[in-house]
């Protein structure tokens, strides 16, 4: 029995399904990107793996037992979540926000932090180099910081399972080569298993030992990143023509868009992908 | 750390001045009491005034007090619920509820008297506590998420209430003037047994309210966040809604509609010692009696020996003072 295994999974809300039929699995030590066009299900997907979006049909095995009948506090001990948009209301500060993820390891509901929280905490905050924000309040961040304090939120959570979606949509470049690298190096000093939802393909494919297409809710390919980055197989996905080639410093095979100049017109696969905006938000 | 050195001069504060304003709520009034009398009163219980200041002016400010505790709570309560620094105890019709029962007692011309509770205070906690749960209970059949479906719904009713309650004034003026001033909020009824069923009504809701301070903290994160951090969320909306409503009922039952201090206390609050409910919580409450026992010692004195309606002076004296509270934040 695989660590999170999702059979069958249909979710959304009834009588329109998002996701159908996805069945994937997950092991400490991998790293997992689903990549698929707006609307085809991604974040979807990545919440109902925690039950945040309803199911329709399906099972989840997590840690050997049914993701439904965990209670809130131990699926918090399993399954970490950094989500796509964050707006705070209230001005807690980083260092507060962080905290937070020790919440539910607290023995008791009042009581303290213990000097192991307050160590994860720490070194949640200095992984992903916000340490030097931890006064601020989270108001007073730009997104890419906010980012940062999210992913430093869930590292503290310290689960063998992180859910990120699309963690790389508010970074810069750097940024973006840091949260990758901070994740690769989780996967493989710390044994996580990491799914992402990600648009950029050439990022998830230098960093993750494996690709989900997904289109229009359902699995479309499954594999290596050199074994799904193949011009027919991102042409059914995307509805785009792309060339190949090797990146130098990884050696791992990375698209280069072919762009085909004013007056594109829309591959007609792509029009039906734009028929279902709900994920696009 | 800066924000404890806030915490430790807001409590110093809250203690010194809550004292002031209890002393004073006893010394002054309509009959001139020197300050030997008041600590004879209180020591010995005997003395020509002792009647006066223990069975008039002691529950009195008491009541005061723990009234603007409760409405306070819960406002911060509803705040966190709605994740909204604009909700207040009676943004789900609890007030626009409690007018309707009294306004309706008042006409129906009821009498009687339980546990301190007169038949207009009774009707009116019930009908609060009635407007307020089928608020909850159409909003929650129809969605799947229910904060602003509950939140409209609510507001809807509350017009819906307050609408009937004009239409009856309208109907007997004779009753109005008593209305009105419980509309304007009055604890110039006060007596022993109300402030002991309103110290045990916020003695229930502080204790709940802080023992689920932390899950407050992750649902102000949003729903799908305080999930994936272990909240049951469900459970604790539940449980935190009753309690911000049992306060509020309790609270307008005893003491009439008392606005502002359940909007601007745990406002203020935020903005000294932050957002965290673990400490946000009870600080509102002690910050919001102090509050109401200032506003109805000056509703007593401002206009002797005739009395303002309370809520006309928190308002008077509160707005200014929020508005200089925000300003004086920092902008971010």
């Amino acid at each position: 029995m695989k660590f999170l295994s999702v059979e069958n999974l249909e979710a959304g809300y009834a009588g329109s399904p998002v996701i159908t039929g996805i069945s994937l699995e997950l092991e400490p030590g991998e790293f997992l990107a689903v990549c698929g066009p707006n609307g085809s299900g991604k974040s979807t997907l990545v919440k109902a793996l925690q039950k945040l979006t309803p199911w329709l049909r399906g099972k989840i095995m997590l840690n050997g037992r049914n993701l439904l009948e965990l209670r809130a506090r131990q699926m918090a001990s399993l399954l970490a979540y950094v989500p796509q948009v964050f707006e705070p209301v209230f001005d807690f500060s980083v260092e507060e926000t962080v905290a937070m993820a020790r919440y539910y390891r607290q023995p008791g509901r009042l009581a303290g932090f213990s000097e192991r929280d307050r160590a994860a905490i720490e070194e949640a905050m200095r992984l992903t180099d916000v340490l030097s924000l931890k006064e601020k309040k989270l108001n007073e961040l730009s997104g890419g910081e906010r980012q940062r304090v999210l992913i430093a939120r869930a590292l503290a959570q310290d689960t063998p399972v992180l859910l990120l979606d699309e963690p790389s949509s508010h970074l810069d470049l750097n940024f973006q080569l840091q949260v990758y690298g901070l994740l690769k190096m989780l996967q493989k000093e710390r044994g996580k298993a990491i799914l992402v939802a990600e648009h950029n393909l050439n990022l998830a494919s230098a960093y993750c030992s494996g690709l989900v297409f997904i289109k229009e809710g359902k699995v479309l390919a499954h594999g290596r990143p050199e074994e799904l980055l193949e011009k027919e197989i991102l042409r059914k996905t995307f509805g785009v023509e792309v060339e190949i080639r090797t990146n130098r410093s990884t050696g791992l095979p990375e698209i280069s868009l072919i762009h085909p100049g004013p007056g594109y017109e829309m591959i007609p696969d792509r029009e039906i992908v734009r028929s279902h905006p709900e994920e696009e938000k | 750390m800066k924000t404890s050195w806030r915490l430790r001069c807001l409590q110093l504060g809250l203690l010194l001045f809550t004292l002031l304003a209890l002393f004073l709520s006893l010394k002054l009034g309509p009959v001139k009491t020197s300050l030997a009398e008041v600590f004879r009163a209180l020591t010995s219980g005997k003395g020509d005034l002792a009647d006066i200041i223990l069975s008039l002016r002691l529950p009195r400010a008491l009541l005061a007090y723990l009234v603007g505790a409760g409405l306070a709570l819960s406002g911060a309560i509803l705040q966190g619920y709605f994740r909204n620094p604009l909700a207040d105890p009676f943004i789900l019709g609890a007030s626009s509820g409690a007018s309707l029962g009294a306004v309706l007692s008042l006409q129906l011309g009821l009498a009687l008297n339980l546990a301190g509770l007169s038949a207009q205070s009774l009707l009116a906690f019930l009908s609060s506590l009635f407007l307020v749960s089928g608020v909850y209970l159409i909003s929650e059949r129809r969605h799947f998420q229910t904060t602003e479906s509950l939140l409209l719904t609510g507001i809807a009713a509350g017009a819906l209430a307050s609408a009937l309650t004009s239409f009856l004034l309208f109907r007997r003026a004779d009753a109005y003037e008593q209305a009105v001033f419980w509309l304007l909020g009055s604890f110039s009824l006060a007596d022993w047994q109300q402030v002991w069923l309103i110290l045990i009504a916020l003695l229930f809701g502080l204790a709940g309210a802080q023992y689920l301070a932390r899950d407050m903290n992750l649902l102000s994160l949003g729903d799908e966040t305080a999930r994936s951090l272990g909240c049951p969320v469900k459970t604790v909306r539940r449980i935190f809604l009753l309690l911000a409503t049992l306060l509020a009922s309790f609270a307008v039952s005893v003491a009439g509609i008392i606005g502002f201090v359940g909007l601007i206390v745990p406002h203020a609050i935020r903005l000294i010692i932050g957002p965290d409910h673990r400490k946000l919580f009870l600080h509102s409450a002690l910050a919001g009696g102090l509050f109401l026992l200032i506003s109805d010692l000056m509703a007593r004195l401002v206009l002797a020996p005739s009395e303002l309606p309370v809520g006309v002076v928190t308002a008077a004296f509160g707005a200014p003072f929020f508005i200089y509270l925000l300003n004086r934040r920092r902008p971010s």
